[in-house]
């Protein structure tokens, strides 16, 4: 019988007495620590987990009289209605958000945004800081975020390295190479004050830079200007080859634009037609006074605003994600102030270390409220940006919040956000759906040799691109699991077997119906390899995974004695599902295979490397919770379509975990009901969740 | 099942200074403390279950490598974790099997609060004073797939050294960097001026920060920034002081290797040149992150290695463990040979070292925390006689660690549960 405080809740339904709940989840014997007897639907976590074990039909257990399907239906009824009661009279939670230190993404996209990107990456890149703990899969939780001496030491080396790169001595961004630089290399020559070659040959010189990237090469050369036109000559920059061009007498400068590597280079310049005709007293040689490099390259945007007057205080404006108070700022300007004898260079590069060494860089601060009210502007503008865009407010974004028109021009700074950058697909697909895992995945036997990094890598973005353009196009959270699209490229579409007229990189293709089950995540590349073990593909983790990660309703985790399917030897004989039938046998292994085991098996129809095993080849089928049978993974596309709430609610923990940097607590759960049963699509759901309470104000604590 | 009188063979043994026939000495070298941990457990059968207490005989297979230094080490048997045992939190042996291992404590599950790790304590005391504190070393970076282990967070798998209850210590992972911190930036080795260009950089930054953090109000993120500043500025001084840096014996790491078992080997090279030019004395090497799931391909394994270890008694995955097991003693034994090669006065370096490897479960199936696999190697700066196996059944593993404590001069070296160290007299 149902308690009667609950009860006496005026409902319009009443729940069946029969159900039989409180057998067990009375006060006395709190079966699985749950008990259901007076407990006020404002326990909203408690009631939700109910709600789901009845639709999943996980409750009542095996082991217990059945419900039948219209008092199940009822009680759904019963407790939904209640829930949404408790949740129309709560409270809106929104506490102040604890200091926080910006992650290593955030960190190094706020550094890219300042001083240009691809700082982290290839020949010459800066250290990168050690990878941030994760907590509840996420990297944006503040207490996993600590701050050690190792952390610091990197950081301040980092902003160190960038410094000197980016505001070098006058001078230093120029290289000389004068001519007794150069060797003769091939053909005939000497060098002395000038380099001369009298035959065709080359002349080389090793030099070194301190940093990469685009510089332009300035020759000082002459050829006599005999026989029929100019001198021809070719440059090469670490071997590779460049343009040819002439060279006339008259020894003027020319410039041509060339790619450097940061350190060591190597410069060679080719004499290609040499002429002479001794009859005539016609020699055409090639004469090289010197050669300098300068860097080509565009300040960027914290070196440009460094080298204006008064530009210390806009850089540190945008490092900050605010305007640096009075109070504060007189120290760090003094900073900028040469000391006698120093350069105007070196002073800046101490100023702007100590605003990149500030705590209003390192952390993400907000400020705190005594009671519920609306964020600050400016501190929204943060929110929103670090949530959408993965990075710092930009310039708009800012001035925007400063005049106080941030929430009067939401919209538009949502939608230009949401458009401008694939920051949330990308963080969503890695951290939210584990597909960061396929970075250290690797098979082995046959499945090694096909397993190459650049299929690697179009995997990743296949499931980034998926995801942000359910973003972007406001797609139904049901095509995470079935969709009539996805995203290809050559490669991809070559080892899923589909035909490509696309050419080269990433675009959206329209499955043909025979290809149905390619749509959404479940049949992708990315998703069978990070849930399969080296050598075989592995129900089990499937099965939890689309519990866990689709469903929100994670399966807790095995319990030490559990096992695992083994490889080879005497324990592998049977096929996974005999050896798992094996295993559900057991009692306290079966509640939770029963759930895993059908999805996984559907789920089988994949290859650790997302190939179709042959129709036949396998057995496909298992029977879900409820009895209803499910074979292959069309069938189990269609199934889990249909659980929109739970495929909203998986979406809706994920954005609200990156948004708001903690994990959802009991009182959150309105929030993450009123978006998981909204009808929007993804982008709308997004944009609910910026206006919510939650992400707008702070202060409820 | 060891019996009383074994235990206390055990016991007097472990303190050479109480047996007759040795005269009491303690080393004036520095004494040095590392704890290597490997995760997941070991087989017991082929570890440390078929050593009988007394004098080390013939080693089982996976100490094999050990044979020739059994003079050098003990095997210490029984000790458990209390603090890692499930009790009320339920699953996430492999989060707590990282996370009391050197803390001692229970670990908050919903939260981040651990204790301070005996190393971080070691690490504060006046004799174990270094240029560089303590060391922190790891071959597994700090990211891990989902919730890392039921629901605990990812901090407590990836780190042994806590240096307050809610701030690990965190760990390195880049030989380079570990290379870089004790012996100085290679570049800048030999470049006096710009080592003092980033001393004043500190000098002034530090100050800066300190005032900004002042009007924010206290945080614990904030002061952790704040300290860790302060630290770096003493360290750049100490390089600034005047003396140029020791120069160490090995080339300059070049990042993380590839091969992994490079990666660790340059890791003993460096923890044994740091303790040479006495550039640090204490330090933890984390051989993985609790429920290490790393494929030792180069002993042919298609599994990871927690899979592997649940299992099942099945003898192909048993093989394959003990395989795993064996390699690392075999790294750890070469590196204990190459402490032992380095002259300290009339003793070795090992003499003056104490090296514990274990792992914090004893069969990684059943995921217990009792009767821990545990090796003490070196001498100890003569406060221990190694070479045999001692069993202390039932007493806790922090009573060790308050061992250790109480030979650096801790005048409370009550840690976790142990009220005072291991018990000899």
């Amino acid at each position: 019988m149902f308690p009667v405080c609950i009860a006496t809740l005026a409902l319009a339904l009443t729940p069946p007495e029969e159900s039989g709940c409180l057998e067990c989840h009375d006060r006395e014997s709190a079966k699985g620590r749950i008990v259901l007897e007076g407990a006020a639907f404002s326990q909203h976590s408690l009631w939700r987990r109910a709600e789901e074990q009845l639709r999943a039909g996980l409750m009542p257990p095996t082991s217990e009289p059945p419900l039948g399907d219209e008092a199940r239906k009822r009680l759904i009824e019963w407790i939904g209605e209640g829930r949404r009661k408790a949740f129309a009279t709560a409270a809106p939670h929104a506490p102040n958000a604890p200091v926080r230190r910006l992650n290593r993404s955030e960190y190094e996209a706020c550094l890219e945004q300042l001083f240009g990107s691809g700082l982290f990456q290839g020949p010459g890149a800066l250290p990168r800081l050690p990878a941030d703990d994760l907590m509840a899969g996420f990297d944006t939780i503040g207490s996993s975020l600590g701050v050690n001496p190792l952390w610091t030491r990197l950081h301040l080396e980092i902003c160190r390295s960038l410094l000197e790169r980016e505001l070098p001595e006058p001078g230093q961004g120029t290289i000389l190479l004068a001519a007794a630089s150069f060797q003769v290399v091939e053909g005939l020559g000497q060098v002395e004050t000038e380099a001369s070659l009298w035959t065709n040959g080359r002349l080389a010189a090793n030099f070194s830079t301190p940093s990469g990237g685009a510089w332009k090469l300035r020759l000082f050369a002459s050829c006599n200007e005999v026989g029929q036109g100019p001198g021809r000559l070719r440059c090469w920059i670490n071997g590779k080859a460049g343009e040819t061009f002439d060279c006339d007498a008259s020894g003027k400068g020319r410039d041509i634009e060339v790619d450097l590597r940061p350190g060591e280079n190597r410069v060679e310049l080719e004499f290609l037609n040499d002429f002479y005709e001794p009859a005539r007293k016609l020699d055409r040689n090639f004469q090289l006074a010197r050669v300098e490099f300068r860097n080509a390259q565009a300040p960027s945007l914290a070196a440009g605003l460094l080298q204006q007057e008064g530009g210390l205080k806009s850089f540190a404006r945008l490092a900050w994600r605010r305007q640096p108070a009075e109070s504060e700022w007189p120290p760090f300007a003094a900073l900028a102030v040469p000391a006698p004898g120093e350069s105007r260079a070196a002073a800046l590069r101490r100023a702007a270390f100590a605003v990149l060494a500030a705590p209003a860089f390192v952390f993400r601060i907000e400020s705190r409220s005594a009671g519920l009210r609306p964020l600050p502007e400016v501190e929204l503008a943060s929110r929103l940006s670090f949530f959408l865009s993965g990075a710092a407010p930009d310039e708009i974004l800012l001035a925007s919040a400063e005049a106080g028109r941030l929430r009067r021009d939401l919209k538009s700074h949502f939608d230009r956000l949401v458009d401008g950058s694939d920051s949330l697909g990308r963080r969503s697909a890695g951290l939210g759906f584990g597909f960061h895992l396929l970075e250290e995945w690797q098979p082995q036997g046959d499945f090694a040799a096909v397993w190459k990094p650049s299929l690697r890598l179009a995997a990743r973005r296949q499931a980034e691109l998926v995801l942000t353009d359910m973003i972007r196009r406001d797609r139904p959270a049901r095509e995470l699991v079935d969709a009539s699209w996805t995203w290809l490229d050559r490669e991809l579409a070559q080892h899923y077997r589909l035909p490509w007229s696309g050419g080269d990189g990433f675009r959206r293709v329209e499955l043909p119906t025979s290809e149905l089950r390619r749509g959404g995540l479940l049949g992708t590349l990315a998703f069978a390899a990070v849930t399969s073990r080296p050598r075989r593909s592995s129900p089990v983790l499937r099965g939890s995974a689309v519990l866990g990660d689709f469903l929100a309703r994670p399966p807790p985790p095995a319990p030490p004695d559990a096992g695992s399917l083994a490889e080879s030897g005497p324990a592998a004989q049977g096929n996974a599902r005999e050896r798992l039938a094996a295993h559900r046998s057991k009692a306290s292994c079966a509640s939770c295979h029963r759930s895993i085991d059908p999805l996984g098996f559907a789920l089988e129809e994949l290859d650790p490397l997302g190939r179709f095993r042959p129709a036949g080849s396998e057995d496909f089928s298992g029977h879900l919770p409820d009895g209803r049978r499910i074979v292959g993974l069309r069938q189990l596309q269609q199934i889990l379509a249909a659980e929109e709430f739970q495929l909203r609610r998986a979406l809706a923990l994920k954005f609200f975990i990156l948004a708001l940097g903690r994990e959802p607590e009991d009182a959150d759960e309105a929030l993450l009901d009123r978006l998981s049963r909204s009808k929007s699509g993804v982008r709308g759901m997004l944009w609910e969740l910026v206006n919510s309470d939650a992400f707008q104000k702070h202060g409820s604590d | 099942m060891l019996d009383r009188r074994q235990t206390i063979v055990g016991l007097a043994a472990l303190a050479g200074a109480a047996l007759p026939g040795r005269a009491s000495y303690v080393s004036e070298a520095p004494l040095r403390i590392l704890y290597v941990y490997q995760p997941n457990g070991v087989v017991g059968a082929h570890w440390h279950h078929p050593v009988p207490a007394g004098p080390l005989g013939r080693l089982p297979a996976s100490l094999a490598p050990l044979q020739d230094l059994t003079s050098q080490f003990s095997l210490i048997r029984g000790l458990q974790q209390k603090a890692a045992f499930a009790g009320p939190d339920g699953a996430g042996d492999h989060a707590r099997e990282v996370g009391c291992f050197l803390t001692g404590v229970r670990l908050d599950k919903t939260g981040l609060q651990a204790g301070i790790s005996v190393d971080q304590r070691l690490a504060a005391l006046p004799s174990m004073r270094a240029p560089v504190p303590s060391l922190e070393l790891g071959l597994e970076p700090g990211r891990a797939a989902g919730t890392c282990d039921s629901g605990y967070s990812c901090a407590y798998s990836n780190n042994l050294s806590w240096s307050s209850p809610t701030r690990p210590a965190g760990k390195e992972c880049d030989p380079r960097n570990a290379f870089r911190r004790l012996f100085g930036e290679p570049a800048r080795l030999a470049d006096e001026a710009g080592r003092r260009l980033q001393a004043e950089q500190l000098e002034a930054v530090t100050p800066l920060a300190r005032r900004q953090a002042g009007e924010l109000g206290r945080s614990d993120g904030l002061d952790a920034y704040l300290a860790s500043l302060e630290e770096c500025r003493t360290e750049t001084r100490a390089a600034t002081a005047g003396q140029s840096l020791p120069m160490p014996k090995i080339p300059i790491p070049d990042g993380i290797p590839p091969d992994p078992r490079e990666h660790l080997r340059q890791f003993y090279r460096i923890l044994a040149e740091a303790f040479r030019l006495d550039r640090t004395r204490v330090a933890t090497l984390m051989l993985g992150n609790g429920g290490s799931n790393r494929v030792h391909h180069w002993l042919g394994h298609g599994e990871g290695h927690h899979t592997l270890s649940h299992h099942q008694r099945d003898p192909a995955k048993l093989a394959q463990l003990a395989e795993i097991d064996r390699w690392h003693i075999e790294e750890f034994a070469a590196f204990l040979q190459s402490l032992a090669v380095i002259k300290e006065g009339s003793a070795s370096l090992l003499d003056n070292c104490a090296v514990i490897f274990a792992s914090c479960i004893n069969d990684g199936d059943r995921h217990d925390h009792a009767d821990l696999p545990l090796i003490l190697a070196g001498g100890a700066g003569g406060r221990l006689r190694p070479g045999r196996c001692l069993s202390f059944p039932g007493q806790s593993l922090n009573a060790l660690h308050s061992l250790l404590l109480a030979w650096a001069g801790e005048a409370q070296p009550a840690h976790g549960d142990a009220a005072a160290p291991l018990n000899w007299s």
